[in-house]
């Protein structure tokens, strides 16, 4: 199993200490949820040597964090040395759950299975330009428009376009893809999921009215806006199953415990808000109303929601998917 | 014996709207005649009539209903539903739009039903 930075940061909590999430590689730790450490999360195929640890701490003190959190799934000397002497240090060892904070070492009480760090390079660009291709039965693209689209270069459009093989065509007026159904099947095969960090919250209420308490929450920060997934967004863009789990993506982790949550592991959450690692969610979310009268309200694209659905638990999960993916085939959902 | 509950059922969602209105046609369409509710609205009635903690209803859209083969022969239901503006896209499944729910810009949502038969060949074998 691959341990990924959401892993080693939802471990500060089985440990007992707080955490919040500031962003999707920055966390806020402390011992009694007063007193907060800003450290930079940083996932790691292999135990850091004394080399890459100074060149972390180099780097992150170029920031305004008091230091690192490194995410491995074993700790190596090096690693647990520094932690040991040196405050700035701080680590998770997902595999044996363990975490060292400020020189002391917290253990969870549960077994953990055995992982394996990767940190594997994702072409977000590659599984943005697969999203507008399987979303657009309009005209071509020029290189251009879809750049603009996916809010990225022309140069790295230009990069992933061989990449994509057979899935895109050339035409006269720009790159098509002959048949959408097959980038929409290569995107929900190969996509790693949003990455960055995660934080489950649970409450009590119907999903419906929770999801308009955590908007509230988000709304409270300035510019703070909630970007809706997985069965909210299936609901909006093609309604088969009645939304059970709030999934949203946010820029950082708003104060939803005023509003009535409290943070929980992942299987008994029914709030999930990422900050997303991925760039192009929040560049191809779309605002809309449900009808006259609605507040708007800002929905991922359709494969992005099909994704986090596809995620989801329930019986009907896969006709929920097809459902969206039968729609997105038949309609423009998006533009 | 035949129990009767009386409970109400809150739409919170689009999903929950289309299938809430695909039930209640299809109890008056069909409330004459020996048709029962199954599949998932079956469950979120009984849910909903005696509650289990921990086990929230899980609705879909569609509502499915049980008939007999003499009622399925009779081809009386098939004109009901396509009197009331449902059309037979494919077998015994039937849709109808719903005008009133479409987002701007977009086809309206359909409520659909599946008429479901008993299968007679585990009785011929």
């Amino acid at each position: 199993m691959a341990v990924d930075s959401a892993a080693g940061v939802e471990l500060l909590l089985d440990v007992g200490l707080y955490r919040k999430i500031t962003g999707s590689a920055d966390v806020e730790i402390s011992l009694d949820g007063k007193r907060w450490s800003p450290r930079q999360v940083l996932l790691a195929r292999h135990s850091p040597s004394p080399a890459e640890l100074d060149r972390a701490l180099a780097s992150a003190a170029k920031s305004r964090y008091d230091g690192v959190y490194f995410v491995v799934g074993t700790a190596g000397s090096a690693l647990r040395e520094a932690a040991e002497r040196d405050p700035r240090v701080a680590y998770a060892a997902v595999d044996r759950g363990v975490v060292s904070f400020l020189g002391t070492i917290y253990r969870t009480g549960g077994d953990h299975p055995d992982t394996t760090a990767r940190p594997a390079r994702v072409s977000w660009t590659r599984l943005a330009i697969l999203r507008l291709c399987a979303l657009r039965p309009q005209d071509p693209l020029t290189q251009s428009a879809i750049a603009n689209r996916i809010g990225v270069s022309h140069v790295a459009v230009g990069k992933q376009i061989p990449a994509l093989g057979g899935l895109i065509e050339r035409t006269p007026g720009g790159w098509r893809a002959p048949d959408r159904a097959a980038c929409w099947d290569v995107f929900m095969a190969e996509y790693p999921g949003p990455q960055g960090l995660v934080s489950y919250f649970a409450a009590t209420g119907e999903p419906a009215e929770q999801l308009v308490r955590v908007e509230r929450a988000v709304q409270a920060r300035p510019q703070g806006q909630l970007i809706v997934s997985g069965d909210f967004a299936a609901d909006f863009y093609a309604p088969w199953r009645r939304p059970a789990r709030v999934i949203g993506y946010v820029s950082v982790e708003p104060p939803v415990e005023r509003y009535g949550f409290a943070a929980v592991r992942a299987p008994d959450a029914t709030v999930e808000l990422h900050v997303p690692r991925d760039p192009t969610i929040g560049v191809m979310s779309r605002a809309a109303v449900l009808s006259n009268g609605d507040e708007e309200r800002c929905y991922s694209d359709p494969l992005i929601a099909a994704w986090d659905l596809s995620q989801s638990t329930g019986g009907d999960v896969e006709s929920a998917v097809a459902e969206l993916k039968d729609r997105t085939m038949r309609e423009i959902l998006w533009s | 014996m035949v129990l009767k509950r009386r409970a109400e059922l809150d739409a919170t969602s689009r999903a929950d709207d289309l299938a809430l209105r695909a039930l209640a046609e299809i109890v008056e369409i069909t409330g004459d005649e020996n048709v029962r509710i199954v599949g998932g609205q079956m469950v979120s009635l009984l849910l909903a009539a005696f509650p289990v903690a921990g086990i929230a209803a899980r609705r879909t859209r569609d509502a499915d209903a049980a008939i007999t083969t003499e009622l399925a022969s009779s081809g009386v239901l098939h004109d009901r539903l396509v009197a009331r503006g449902w059309a037979a896209s494919a077998g015994n499944h039937y849709v109808r739009p719903v005008p009133e729910l479409r987002i701007s810009g977009r086809v309206a949502p359909e409520l659909s039903v599946d008429l479901l038969v008993p299968s007679l060949r585990d009785q011929e074998s």
